[in-house]
Order: structure tokens, then sequence, then C-alpha cells
């Protein structure tokens, strides 16, 4: 489990640097102490077929306008609007394709990916088998978290 | 298709609660609720939908209905964040869900649905996004409590 | 001709704590006793040959190994097991896999206390 986190890590990190954020870097890969979400923002993505559980993205606000604003052109973004949020799922959407297509002889389907966006947030993936990592970039940190059956 | 699909979960939601809960439930379509911002603590399961039709199925609650629920299947009090709360709303979503698209499988066109393992937030002020999605709502009544079940099915 | 006098034991493996719980609610005041609990279809498989319980009660989507497999792992090594599936999920495909891994029955969820008694005595004591 923590080869197929680490290709969806190494998938985002590869995303960031094509839109021009560079230098991130990924942290340890753990089991999540707590099921509490430290960020706001959550991209969340299921997997069935070969692959069967959940990636999700989460990350401050201000990481998600930073993101939006460089996928489209450096336009400045005060805001969550609709805009902001698209990119960023698109964003999201992107990195999982580029890793699931590294995936060879494995038939994964994906849902569309859903944001969710709350205060005081709480998230339980439903699996025994989760593992987090966390990305740094320039923009602020990206938390990785899968669920998986295996 | 997306008010038969609306209308299999929740007419399956509605047997599974009066199953598993004894509840009278009744439902109804109302105009789509998402991305309305709730109120205080809210339960929101989330199950992924893929093959022939792709989207996302949610139950969203206030935490006092999702405690009442888990209560009532559990046949014991439990504490409102007490992790048996949210286990059993997850098999109540991964039950209503299943039954849904047992019967929608079954159908002569074999859409070749299948589910995602169900997940939960809890929250204030929960907003959910989707994208480029077909979004329906139903809410689901019983006695003064209610529940929503939104459906969001990828627009081709 | 002897009476049984001990209870029939029964093994559930689900990955939900809640069936768990559930079963042991509608089973143990019918007089059976839940020998054993697991998670995943290798747990099945490991608990059953250590307890060999009267009755393996497992649900089908589960994480690692899934039922369906850990029943036809079960039944290749002993071919008496009495196995029921449990699923939310009870369409054509899926029933036709779990009869061809050797499962005496196939149960959709949700089911009421008296229903998994019913089905389990039709399991156990077939002439009764």
């Amino acid at each position: 489990m923590k080869n197929y986190l680490e290709s969806f890590a190494k998938a985002t990190s590869g995303m960031l640097s094509q839109i021009g954020a560079e230098g991130s870097e990924t942290g340890e890969y753990s089991i999540p102490e707590d099921i509490f979400c430290k960020h706001e923002v959550i991209v969340i993505i299921g997997l069935t077929q070969a692959l069967r559980g959940s990636i999700v993205f989460s990350m401050a606000p201000g990481t998600v306008m930073n993101i939006a604003s460089t996928m489209m052109g450096g336009m400045t973004i005060v805001e969550l609007d609709d805009m902001a949020r698209s990119a960023m799922c698109e964003f999201v959407n992107m990195c999982v394709g580029v890793c699931l297509t590294s995936f060879q002889d494995l038939e994964v389907d994906i849902t569309p990916p859903t944001m969710v966006m709350g205060e005081k947030m709480i998230l339980m993936l439903g699996l025994d088998k989760v593992l987090l990592t966390h990305i740094a970039t320039p923009w602020g940190d990206l938390e990785l978290r899968l669920g998986m059956e295996q | 298709m997306s008010s038969e699909y609306l209308s299999q979960f929740s007419t399956s939601c509605v047997e599974v609660m009066g199953k598993m809960m004894g509840l009278a439930c009744e439902w109804q379509e109302v105009v789509p609720r998402l991305p309305t911002i709730t109120e205080g603590m809210t339960v929101v399961t989330l199950i992924g939908l893929t093959g022939s039709t792709r989207g996302r199925i949610m139950m969203e609650m206030e935490l006092r209905v999702a405690q009442e629920l888990a209560e009532m299947m559990n046949g014991e009090s439990l504490k409102a964040m007490d992790p048996m709360v949210f286990y059993s709303l997850t098999e109540l979503s991964n039950i209503f869900s299943g039954k849904a698209v047992t019967q929608l499988n079954n159908r002569p066109e074999k859409p070749g649905l299948r589910l995602t393992p169900p997940n939960i937030f809890v929250g204030e002020k929960i907003q959910i996004f989707t994208e480029k999605a077909a979004l329906s709502t139903a809410q689901i009544r019983w006695n003064n409590s209610f529940l929503y079940i939104h459906l969001c099915i990828e627009r081709g | 001709m002897s009476l049984r006098t001990e209870p029939y034991r029964i093994l559930v493996v689900d990955d939900s704590p809640f069936i768990h719980k559930a079963v042991q609610k509608a089973l143990v005041p019918a007089g059976y006793e839940i020998c054993g609990t697991g998670r995943n279809g290798k747990e099945a498989v490991a608990a059953y040959g250590d307890l060999k319980p009267d009755l393996l009660i497992m649900d089908i989507t589960m994480p690692i190994m899934d039922g369906i497999t850990a029943a036809r792992e079960i039944t290749i090594e002993f071919p008496e097991a009495v196995i029921m599936l449990l699923s939310a999920m009870g369409d054509e495909e899926i029933r036709g896999q779990a009869q061809e891994s050797g499962v005496k029955s196939f149960a959709t969820k949700p089911f009421t206390n008296q229903e998994l008694v019913v089905e389990v005595q039709k399991l156990l004591c077939p002439r009764s």
C-alpha cells in the first residue's frame, strides 16, 4: 500500500512542478494518528476495480487559491469561488490520472472528484488500511490520505 | 436517468430504514441543495459510483439525527461522537446503496455499477462541491427528523 | 440418538464492527455462541482453521481478501465447511460467483434478527 501512496505523491509532486511549484518535498508515510483533518478543504476521488478505496487530498484554502491561480496563468484569486474550486478539482483529477497511468496492468476506475469544505472536520475513510503523507509545497501543505482494500 | 436513480436510492433507503430500525419513512424529491452550507455539526457519508455511470451518493444529516439513527440500529444509547455512531451510518449507507445498485444492475441493460467503500465527514459549515455533475436531492422524513440523499451523476 | 447440548459455534467475519454487533445481538439470545470475529478474508481463513466453527457468516466485500475468495480457500481445505455469505450487493453476477465458491447460503443485508436466526437454523438444523 505504501507503494501506491508513493506513486500518488510522486504524481502530485510532478504535477506541481509542471505548474510551476518547484521544490516540493514529500514527508514520511504514516498511519493517521487520529481522524481529525487539520485542513478546511478536502478533495476526494473514489477508486474501484483492481484498487478499491479512496484517495483524499486536503489543504488550506490559501493553498487551493495559489494552485488555482497558477493553473489559470497567474490570475489573482481572492476567494474560493467556482473557478478556484474547479481548478483545484481538475488538479487533483490530473494527479490521480497521471498516477494511474503508471500502474501498468491494473484496471482502476475512478469517481469524479468531490470537494468538501468545512470547519472542525473529522474524516473517516471507512477502511482499516489508511496511510498518509504530506507534501510541503511553496504554497502550503498538501496532505494525501489513501484508504484501500488490497 | 438522474431522476430514476434518485428514486431507486431513495426507495432503497426508506426500505432499509424500515427494516433495520422499524421507521415509517417517506421520501420526496426536493430542490437540489448542494452546495448549501450546513448549519451546526453535520454528518455526511459519501459513496462513489463507477461503471457505466459515474458519480457519488451522499447522505447528509445533523449530528443529532446521526446519533438517533445509530441508537436505533444498535438498540442502545450512544454518545454523539461514539465511533459506533459512524460505523453504523457507514453500514447504513453501504446497505441502502448496495440494495439500490443491485436493483439497477439486475435491469436488462446491466449497467455494471460498482460502489467505493463509504467515507464519512463530520464538521461544521460543510459545503460539498461537485464538478460537471447533474445534482438531485431527496429528503427522507420520519417523525420529526429528516435526512437528505444527494445524488451527483457525472454529465457525459 | 444423542441431542447436542453445546451451543453451535459461529465465526463472524465482516469489516464492519456494526455487523459483528448486529449478528451477535440476533444470534446469542437464540442460543448460538459467537466463537470469533474477523475483519477480512485472510482473517477468516486463519480463524476457520483455528476455531473450526459450525458456521462461518462472512461479508463479501472486505479488504485484503474478499469473502468469495476466502470461501473458496476454506472449502478447498474443509469441504464440509458451512458458510453463509452476506452482502449489501446481490446482483446476479455476485450471486453467481458466491454459488461457485461453495457456500451454502447467500443473504442480503439488511436482515432482521428473526430472518438471520431462521436462515442459521436452516443451515445448522435442517431437519428441525
